[in-house]
């Protein structure tokens, strides 16, 4: 009788060790993404500019229609005046961004093109988008890079072919916003 | 099937057959399905009728109504405006209800005609349609789209600042203000294309 109750008083206690040790490393399992969550894991260089020049889009080799170059173009001045991070945003060629001290240039290289169909869209859900990848290129005013990365635009479902490139300067856009000031 | 199962379902309810009510239900399913061969049927010709200004003298004359949409690049005036689309004198001007629009063909610096499909139910009012309809039935109403014409236009600001307009037009009508824009001494890179003709069969 004795023999038994220390047998299950043992158990009892390999029983409890075992399961405190569970619960602890489950909960050091569960702060651990938490913490990585908290904290970014590489902190983004912000940088302060007071005008920003957009140039329009290099199409490069890759075949795009002058529609969607200068539809780019336009939606990207709309989308980088609506980030409200500069006093002004200068047009192509515009002679005042001549005397603009901190001048930031945006220059966007056309890499892939692809012409889908809004009424495959529609029908089908999963066919005919329309995607767009350009090089993003900005450069302080001694030419120095500040950013290059690699930015989609695309309309999956819903609109136009060009809703690909209202997609597009909304994702630079984002870029912008965590870049400056 | 239906109406049995329905003739049956009365004969269960009320404990005895309702000949009336059946009756009613046969023509409500009658009035449901022509109403769903005759709305495919229509859409074409709805969708042609809105096409016919684009082809012949129409063409040529654009008609006092809003005939564009501006969907980006003009001062002053909102994303997706419908409005009227002129050549005047000096000037490529758009008219909306809220605003008036004007290019100066001196300071056009390129121009591109080209041509995109658009759904014959587009738009919110549209969306709301196909999404009304039962049964993922709004994707049929997917498959009626019409031809367009596109009108882009670069040009200069008095500060020298580049600006670029896309027009949403009727189909052929891009070639015809290009044409009519080139002809007053606008600068284009590529030569105005003839607007395509229907070839008429024997």
């Amino acid at each position: 009788m004795k023999n038994l109750t220390r047998a299950a008083l043992a158990l009892a206690v390999c029983f409890a060790v075992a399961g405190s040790g569970l619960l602890l490393a489950g909960h050091a399992w569960a702060q651990a993404p938490a913490k990585a969550s908290q904290e970014p894991a590489k902190p983004k260089p912000q940088y302060k500019a007071s005008s920003i020049l957009i140039e329009p889009v290099d199409p490069g080799d890759v075949p795009m229609p002058a529609t969607f170059q200068v539809a780019i173009y336009e939606y990207l001045i709309d989308q980088v005046t609506k980030t409200k991070k500069f006093q002004h945003v200068y047009r192509s060629g515009d002679k005042a961004a001549a005397g603009a001290s901190d001048l930031i240039t945006l220059r966007t290289r056309a890499e892939k093109f692809k012409m889908g169909s809004e009424k495959k869209r529609e029908v089908t859900t999963v066919a005919g988008a329309t995607k767009i990848k350009l090089k993003l290129l900005i450069t302080d005013h001694d030419g120095k890079v500040l950013a290059d990365p690699d930015v989609e635009g695309a309309v999956h479902f819903m609109g136009g072919n060009l809703n690909a490139t209202y997609d597009f300067a909304k994702h630079v856009a984002d870029i912008i916003r965590d870049l400056f000031i | 099937m239906k109406t049995l199962i329905a003739e049956r379902i009365y004969s269960h309810s009320d404990g005895r057959n309702q000949p009336g009510r059946s009756t009613h239900w046969r023509a409500g399913v009658l009035a449901v399905a022509a109403a769903v061969l005759l709305v495919p049927a229509a859409i074409p010709v709805f969708g042609q009728q809105a096409a016919q200004p684009s082809s012949g003298e129409a063409a040529q004359a654009p008609a006092d109504k809003n005939n564009a949409t501006c969907i980006i690049g003009l001062e002053h005036i909102k994303h997706n405006a419908r409005g009227k689309l002129t050549v005047e004198a000096d000037a490529l001007q758009f008219v909306t209800e809220k605003g008036t629009a004007k290019i100066p063909i001196a300071s056009i610096e390129d121009l591109f005609a080209g041509k995109d499909d658009q759904q014959v139910f587009h738009g919110l009012g549209g969306t709301a349609i196909k999404a009304g309809v039962p049964y993922e039935g709004g994707r049929v109403l997917s498959l009626f789209s019409r031809e367009t014409g596109t009108l882009t236009v670069q040009y200069r600001d008095s500060n020298g600042g580049l600006h670029g307009a896309i027009f949403v037009l009727a189909k052929g009508q891009g070639t015809v203000f290009k044409r009519q824009c080139v002809a007053k001494g606008a600068k284009a890179s590529t030569p105005a294309e003839e607007p395509e003709k229907e070839e008429k069969k024997p």
